[in-house]
């Protein structure tokens, strides 16, 4: 499957979640996206702001302080 | 969509507490979120032409960035008549959008948001 990706590696609180949320906007419904990010606070972060905006996440895996995120946009 | 208070009552004093509030705004914009941004006490500096330079805490973006995102994304600014009369600025000292507010404005805020955060 063809997936956009999205780089927030060395940005600071809050960009990740505004280049995130600018990123999907842009994508059409039913798209993916993989979000890269290096804090460990987007562990929590990704998964919450997909559930408050309705945005499926469908996987994510950390390796070597890199966190990977498969987001799909819902609506 | 769900309206968000935050009210910000520092500036250069501390400036860690100055842009959290602006950090934590911006991050509600991208979650769908309508934040409003109320400066009281020395928070109403942050409101005056050229001062959000001035404040930059290590660990955060520059406050300039985090309220040219919040002013862009559609963020609020209401800043406190009072407060600013006691430190001596005028309307034409604000940035373009502040709105000059008092109390009763506030309360009305307060009662329509679905959360009220103080730093």
């Amino acid at each position: 499957m063809d997936k956009e990706t999205l780089d927030a590696r060395g940005l600071m609180c809050p960009m990740p979640i505004v280049k995130l949320a600018k990123k999907i906007k842009e994508m059409k419904v039913g798209e993916v996206l993989e979000l890269i990010a290096d804090d460990v606070g987007s562990k929590e972060d990704v998964p919450a702001w997909c559930k408050r905006t309705g945005n499926e996440l469908l996987g994510s895996k950390e390796e070597n302080g890199t966190f990977r995120y498969v987001i799909r946009k819902k609506q | 969509m769900d309206k968000l208070l935050i009210i910000s009552t520092h500036a250069e004093d501390n400036p860690e507490k100055a842009t959290l509030p602006f950090v934590v705004a911006v991050a509600a914009l991208a979650s769908e979120m309508q934040p409003t941004i109320a400066l009281q006490s020395m928070g109403v500096y942050l409101a005056t032409k050229g001062y959000a330079k001035l404040v930059h805490e290590s660990s955060f973006p520059p406050l300039e960035d985090l309220l040219r995102s919040f002013k862009e994304g559609g963020g609020r600014l209401l800043v406190c008549s009072p407060c600013m009369k006691k430190r001596g600025i005028d309307p034409s000292d604000l940035i373009e959008g502040a709105v000059v507010v008092n109390a009763p404005t506030l309360v009305k805020e307060i009662g329509e948001s679905k959360a009220v955060l103080t730093y």
